[in-house]
């Protein structure tokens, strides 16, 4: 049959564009040309802007929750600059610290990323039990292999540091340290534990020099515990020198 | 494309009666039905010619009429060159009815099939353009009402109002281009 060409043409686009509404009414404007409204500067072939935004932001949130299980939007800035809690649903990423947050509805979640360092987040609050020898632990894990935590002891005791991952997980664990022994030997080891009490030696050495080496230990194995520990062969006293241990 | 026809007979001689057009045996030929035969067919040959090739019809009225009916009156039309249009690729239809007409404007496109007559309706209805309003569009699938093998002799554009219009707000419609294949 015959059809009128311009009207057939334009119910067609109109009915590839989803929506109805003011949405529609949008895209009327944009493509028959937004009439400027002499008395209402915010006024688009009578519909008002707002109108259009509020529309379209109840698109948006029944999209969301319909389509993208609630996820709302994504916004991407420095940490620092992290908004306000409080539209649940949203994702924040941060570009700094590479971590990633959901916010739910009062607060963010912190749901995932990592830093530049993976693993670091299993780390950072760590560790989670040392002996009395240990000092300046927290340089353990500060990823910065200038400093250091230092174990001193005049014993043949062991002396440890241990950290809780928090759950069994695949670890690739490394420790640098500076150790120095006697001729009985200073001995540091690389252990880890799925329960804290039956422990698995990844890595050891022993320096049984009074010269002072440097010592890097590694190993791979599925654990929740990792634990370093300097034992020395005679109670001379010693300060070991342990720069970082990571995964 | 025309052919370049070579034939030709400069008199056009006498048609024979019925039954006349013929020799008998030891007959001498009649000049004038020779004549007549001979230029007839050259004749043919030229509307044979002109029947087969297509030319490109691409006319229309350059401006619109008002329309102060009120019942379907023709206003506008655009015929062939020659005898036929055997495609329409489209119909371009310009309408605009004042605000102030106080009437709505109706119109209809019709074509005129080869015996003269017969008109078919382009449209499933009658296209009504409101007071205020506008109308310019494009007819495009129109052969699809044309009954299998006819030709159109013409198109044509009805309209009415609704009401008598008032005076200086008179719709107006305009049958701007038909654009096909005529013969």
């Amino acid at each position: 049959m015959p059809k009128w060409r311009n009207n057939w043409l334009w119910n067609f686009i109109k009915s590839k564009l989803s929506g109805e509404g003011a949405y529609n009414k949008l895209y009327d404007s944009q493509l028959r040309g937004i009439v400027d409204n002499a008395d209402n500067a915010d006024t688009v072939d009578d519909y008002h802007l707002a109108d259009i935004q509020a529309d379209a932001q109840n698109r948006v949130d029944s999209h969301a929750s319909t389509n993208l299980n609630g996820i709302h939007g994504v916004i991407q800035d420095l940490e620092a600059n992290m908004p306000a809690a409080g539209t649940a649903g949203r994702l924040f990423i941060a570009t700094d610290t590479k971590r990633i947050y959901r916010d739910n509805g009062t607060s963010w979640d912190e749901i995932g990323g990592t830093s530049e360092f993976p693993g670091h987040r299993l780390w950072e609050k760590l560790p989670n039990d040392y002996d009395a020898a240990w000092s300046y632990v927290e340089n353990l894990t500060d990823f910065d292999e200038t400093t250091y935590a230092e174990c001193s002891h005049a014993d043949t005791n062991e002396h440890y540091v241990i950290y809780d991952l928090g759950g069994k997980r695949l670890v690739d664990c490394y420790v640098k340290a500076d150790i120095s022994g006697t001729l009985e030997g200073v001995t540091i080891k690389l252990l880890v534990s799925d329960d804290k009490v039956n422990w698995t030696e990844l890595d050891s050495y022993t320096n049984k020099s009074d010269s002072t080496v440097t010592v890097e230990l590694s190993g791979v194995n599925k654990a929740r515990y990792v634990k370093v520990a300097i034992q020395a062969g005679s109670s001379t006293s010693r300060t070991q020198y342990v720069y970082i241990i990571r995964a | 494309m025309p052919i370049d026809q070579s034939s030709r007979w400069d008199d056009v001689g006498v048609e024979p009666p019925a039954g006349a057009a013929k020799y008998a045996a030891g007959e001498q030929p009649i000049a004038e039905y020779d004549n007549w035969f001979n230029y007839s067919v050259s004749q043919d040959i030229a509307n044979l010619n002109k029947e087969l090739s297509g030319r490109i019809l691409n006319k229309g009225n350059a401006s619109s009429v008002t329309v102060t009916e009120t019942t379907l009156t023709q206003k506008q039309e655009v015929l062939p060159d020659n005898d036929f249009i055997g495609w329409i690729d489209a119909i371009h239809v310009v309408a605009s009815n004042p605000a102030g007409s106080g009437a709505t404007l109706y119109f209809m496109l019709r074509a005129v099939l080869s015996d003269g007559a017969t008109e078919v309706d382009l449209l499933d209805a009658e296209e009504s353009v409101a007071e205020g309003a506008s109308f310019d569009d494009w007819l495009v699938d129109v052969m699809d009402v044309i009954p299998s093998n006819e030709k159109i002799s013409a198109i044509r554009l009805y309209a009415y109002c609704s009401a008598a219009p008032a005076a200086n707000y008179e719709p107006t419609v305009q049958l701007e281009k038909v654009v096909g294949v005529q013969n």
